[in-house]
């Protein structure tokens, strides 16, 4: 199994475009600190009702707070669009290549060939995932210095005003929600995977996903979808938000997370069904 | 497992929605021929291959290599079968050495000597450097098949493997499958719409038409079965035809420009030539008209012009 792990991690990582993923996470943090850089910060924190009822004096934007920003944005479509634009082509991309049938008629078992391009697809949402904290820290740290971690509530549209945590505690709860937050992108790469392992096209792999949660996210503003909001995966998304809150609602963070750890198997165990079942005709 | 039948297929049959692709198909392959499978474009050749290696699940029957069914034991089946499947793709961003380690992994774990020796074979060795994308069509042709030998096969199945070549091409991996028949004792399930191929590298054939097969055996066992035609060249033409047709033992006759194509039914060419002569007829040329497998191919799936 580990050997089968490393031939997709060989074959994917000497791609040159499997790194455009990378490049698009470092843009964005560019991007990102180039516009704290230039923006007035206070103005914009009163804009989102935060200096409401305080008064902000020189900038909470350092290395933590553009790590933590990064996250906000993104997370909606970037950060699912990068994951979903490798899941999706790792059975589809060989299928249309046709080196998918070079491989399953050598003596292996589809099960083994799935997992471990499954396990490639956590590497990489892994790595994304970690090179978007680790460039906008770098940046951030670089362009604005480090200190204590300011979490504007309605920033993050979350139900606080202001959160103030020291530099040691900031630095925890990123990483905690950092990890939250991959844990939902395995989520959406297991979907796209297992669409992947479905299909000849790796453009549909990579686009019916994608298209899935815009429509999940549009729904769920209508106050009629209310109901089935809770149930929706995308609605636990956002789980990661809860580590920047005063007190952690540890009980809803695990139910969400479990929630989404159920989806991904039940995407996972969807597509080991079909890929295992289908006529490679490609 | 030592079996002399290394390839089995019994009642193999693909219905796509409602089309019946492969219907019925038997097939048997001895340890050591070179067995042809033999059909028109979509015949279903390519169907069988993919569900002999386990790409495609039958819709009925089964498949069986070197004594394994193909469904229940994919692993053993496979362990000492080599493959190409239409054209051979490959990692284009990787070498043709890099390539072939990983199909060697998948393999079994062929070591670099075997990689080497099978690039050597199939004359890529100055080139086993050179990223896929660089290569041309024949080049991929004999990457696919040195990845088929890797695991030193005693079953190679090759679909179609000069499709889309030059003639030299052609030519290279026609020497090369021989090649391997002979000296490296490979038992190889050919696939292709080329008769002239087949006759030239096969020890038996299958001929399939709409996935059923029509005709098997060696091949001067099937060249045997064909109608006696002969193709004559008379002097005057006019009342030739005519003439001829009340022979004896001539079953047919067709007007083809200057020549007459006689389909014979018990009467000889010695006897016939005579007759023609006393008939006051001047004899120019006369040979055997049917005496290819292509004929013969035509004619049983229905693509020759008596058909």
């Amino acid at each position: 199994m580990l050997e089968d792990y490393r031939l997709e991690f060989v074959k994917t990582f000497r791609r040159p475009r499997t790194y455009l993923g990378f490049v698009a996470v470092g843009l964005i943090s560019v991007l990102i600190v180039i516009a704290f850089r230039y923006m007035d910060v206070a103005t914009f924190l009163r804009h989102t009702g935060v200096s409401t009822f305080f008064t902000m004096v020189g900038s909470p934007v350092n290395a933590l707070f553009v790590a933590m920003s990064v996250l906000g944005g993104p997370m909606e479509l970037f950060i699912p669009a990068i994951v979903v634009l490798v899941a999706g082509d790792l059975l589809a991309g060989e299928a249309a290549e046709g080196t998918l049938k070079m491989v399953l008629v050598r003596p292996v078992q589809r099960t083994r060939v799935y997992l471990a391009k499954f396990a490639l697809a956590g590497t990489y949402t892994v790595l994304i995932m970690a090179a978007l904290g680790l460039i906008s820290f770098l940046l951030g740290a670089v362009v604005f210095g480090i200190g204590d971690l300011l979490v504007p509530g309605p920033f993050l549209l979350i139900n606080q005003w202001l959160n103030l945590f020291p530099m040691g505690e900031g630095l925890m709860r990123l990483a905690g929600a950092y990890a939250l937050a991959t844990w939902a992108m395995f989520t959406m790469a297991a979907l796209a995977f297992a669409i992947s392992g479905g299909i000849d096209n790796s453009n549909g792999a990579m686009i019916t996903p994608l298209v899935l949660i815009l429509i999940l996210k549009i729904m769920v503003l209508f106050p009629t979808f209310d109901g089935i909001r809770p149930y929706l995966f995308t609605s636990h998304f956002d789980l990661w938000k809860s580590l920047f809150m005063a007190e952690v609602p540890w009980r809803e963070v695990w139910r969400s997370a479990g929630y989404l750890g159920l989806h991904t198997v039940l995407f996972l165990a969807t597509g080991l069904l079909i890929f295992n079942r289908r006529d490679i005709l490609s | 497992m030592q079996t002399d039948t290394v390839l089995r297929a019994k009642g193999l049959t693909k219905v796509f929605k409602r089309r019946r692709a492969v219907d019925g198909l038997d097939l048997e392959v001895s340890r050591g021929e070179v067995f042809g499978f033999l059909g028109p474009n979509g015949a279903g050749k390519t169907t069988t291959i993919r569900m002999l290696l386990g790409l495609i699940r039958p819709s009925s029957g089964a498949a069986e290599l070197l004594g394994h069914n193909v469904a229940t034991h994919h692993k053993e089946a496979l362990q000492k079968v080599g493959a190409v499947v239409e054209t051979p793709c490959f990692y284009k961003h990787l070498s043709g050495r890099e390539n072939l380690e990983i199909f060697a992994r998948l393999s079994g774990g062929a070591g670099h000597q075997r990689i080497e020796e099978v690039l050597e074979l199939v004359g890529l060795g100055g080139r086993a450097g050179d990223k896929v994308r660089t290569y041309s069509h024949g080049m991929r042709q004999r990457l696919g098949i040195a990845q088929a030998l890797l695991p030193a096969p005693e079953l190679v199945i090759l679909d179609e493997p000069t499709d889309g070549l030059d003639p030299r091409g052609m030519k290279e991996i026609r020497d090369l499958v021989a090649r391997l028949a002979r000296t490296e004792e490979i038992t190889i399930f050919l696939s292709s719409h080329l008769l002239h191929e087949v006759e030239q590298l096969c020890d038996r054939v299958a001929i399939v038409d709409h996935g059923k097969t029509v005709a098997a055996g060696k091949v001067e066992e099937l060249l045997k079965q064909s109608p006696n035609v002969v193709r004559l060249r008379l002097e005057p033409q006019g009342d030739a035809g005519k003439f001829l047709r009340k022979i004896p033992g001539v079953a047919a006759v067709e007007e083809d420009g200057k020549f007459l194509r006689l389909r014979l039914a018990g009467a000889e060419v010695p006897g016939l030539v005579a007759e023609c002569v006393t008939g006051g007829f001047s004899v120019f040329e006369v040979g055997p008209e049917r005496d290819t497998l292509e004929e013969y191919f035509l004619d049983i799936t229905g693509g020759g012009k008596g058909a």
